[in-house]
């Protein structure tokens, strides 16, 4: 608490001495040279011009996140998108976005990621196509779906998780069914666009 | 610098008025519209120093402003939007009023803020024709945001950042000729709706209708950067039916709407339509 009480006030008549003054004048000043507290600031005194800028939070945007173009490569027939095909994936999680959130101090980040996707239900009887999503944090999986079935949809993935401090590097990565016997090599698969990332950081 | 650095008195110093008023007037400087972390302690800061908003807790220190949208009629009784061929003609999610979110005043979005916007739109029910042309397969209906940022007129709707209106002619001279739509590379404030899902177990093909009254959602973002935007109004819009394309001469990915066609029963009943705005600090 760095409250300023008087330490010294001359009354008429007084001789005004070094050490009189001193104990007065530096008292003010300590106060002032890196003292200040909630007990000198007025309520509400604080408006956000006066702020640094990232001194509660950060945030990372990213619109438009759309299938890796290194999986944009099926050839098969017109109606379709030129997207994902079994000559290119066999299976497994696929990093799709790597991001860096560079400068973090300790306290929690909250996700949210949200796209539309489209996939190619062939031969679903004796392969059911389905895909997943997930989000990680330094190579952490924060969070991850569970299979999505229907030819079109939009889901919404949350997160919210602690963090120390630091850099962090995000992914958003997806998975989808392993190809049969019975799927063709070059058929049109899966396709997603319009995703968008949020991150904010708040520290503690 | 905003440190008192004049010196204390020492003994044998003469105190003169100019000997005072230079300590005090170095007070008075750094305490001028000085004061900055050289001068605040550790810690020193806390909720009851920020100037807060008694309509939200950190109202202009974080968070900006906060609305919502809300338009729901119930199931059996919602607007019907049909598949017709006035496509690039999309029309607004609107059962009357409440579905937009306006801003009488403007409100500012500056350099570095964050608008977040989050909405679910309850189907009713669909009218779906079965279809085998493969131009025809796969079909959504595609909803999307539109901001107003001219007037409170709300006279001059247009696509958020990074979306498209899904009105361009095409015409790639390949079945089906003419057609409407845009490249996928901005669908950002887009969501879809699947209209019937078709799946093809060996040489079977089989059409499915969406269920019924279901939910679908979408959330867009726009951080803004350079110069301020006012925003006067949100809305979503919606047209179909849409279906993914490319051509073997033409491979960027689209969704279309085929011009002829026009099978007009095919249609969709939106019963509810709910939106909510976040407008925060982005740093």
């Amino acid at each position: 608490m760095s409250k300023s009480w008087t330490e010294y006030q001359p009354r008429i008549d007084n001789i005004i001495t070094a050490d009189g003054f001193n104990d007065e004048y530096d008292r003010k000043k300590s106060t002032i040279n890196g003292g200040i507290d909630r007990t000198n600031l007025g309520y509400e005194a604080i408006v956000h011009s006066q702020i640094l800028p990232n001194c509660f939070h950060k945030i990372l945007v990213q619109s438009n996140v759309t299938l890796s173009t290194t999986y944009q490569v099926s050839n098969a027939g017109v109606g379709r998108f030129k997207c994902l095909d079994y000559d290119h994936y066999t299976g497994g999680w696929i990093t799709n976005s790597t991001y860096s959130f560079t400068d973090l101090k300790e306290g929690m980040i909250h996700f949210e990621f949200s796209t539309w996707a489209w996939k190619y239900p062939y031969y679903t009887m004796t392969n059911a196509k389905q895909h997943m999503w997930r989000i990680t944090l330094n190579n952490l999986v924060v969070v991850e779906t569970a299979g999505i079935f229907p030819q079109f949809s939009d889901p919404i993935i949350f997160a919210d998780v602690p963090f120390s401090g630091g850099d962090a590097t995000i992914t958003v990565d997806w998975w989808y069914t392993a190809p049969s016997t019975d799927d063709s090599t070059s058929g049109n698969e899966f396709m997603f666009g319009g995703g968008n990332l949020l991150a904010i950081a708040q520290w503690r | 610098m905003s440190i008192v650095d004049n010196a204390s008195a020492i003994r044998g110093d003469i105190i003169t008025t100019t000997y005072l008023n230079d300590k005090f007037t170095d007070i008075t400087t750094v305490t001028t519209s000085q004061i900055d972390d050289d001068n605040v302690r550790s810690e020193g800061i806390d909720r009851t120093t920020l100037k807060l908003n008694g309509l939200s807790t950190n109202a202009g220190i974080i968070l900006i402003d906060a609305q919502q949208s809300s338009n729901g009629v119930g199931p059996g009784s919602g607007t019907v939007y049909a598949n017709t061929s006035n496509h690039g003609q999309q029309a607004e999610l609107n059962h009357g009023s409440g579905t937009r979110i306006t801003w009488a005043a403007g409100q500012a979005l500056q350099n570095t803020d964050l608008l977040r916007v989050y909405w679910h739109v309850y189907v009713d029910s669909f009218n779906a024709e079965a279809r085998t042309e493969p131009y025809r397969q796969h079909p959504c209906w595609l909803v999307w945001l539109q901001w107003d940022i001219t007037s409170n007129a709300l006279a001059n709707w247009t696509e958020v950042p990074g979306q498209a209106a899904f009105n361009t002619f095409y015409a790639d001279g390949v079945a089906p000729l003419d057609a409407y739509g845009s490249p996928i590379s901005s669908t950002s404030g887009t969501m879809t709706i699947p209209h019937c899902t078709q799946f093809v177990d060996g040489g079977v093909v089989y059409d499915i209708s969406h269920p019924n009254s279901t939910y679908h959602r979408g959330y867009f973002y726009q951080n803004t950067t350079g110069s301020t935007i006012t925003i006067y109004g949100l809305r979503l819009v919606i047209d179909g039916l849409y279906f993914p394309w490319r051509t073997a001469t033409v491979t960027t990915n689209r969704f279309i709407h085929v011009y002829s066609d026009t099978v007009v029963t095919d249609d969709i009943t939106i019963a509810g339509c709910y939106m909510v705005s976040v407008i925060q600090r982005g740093q």
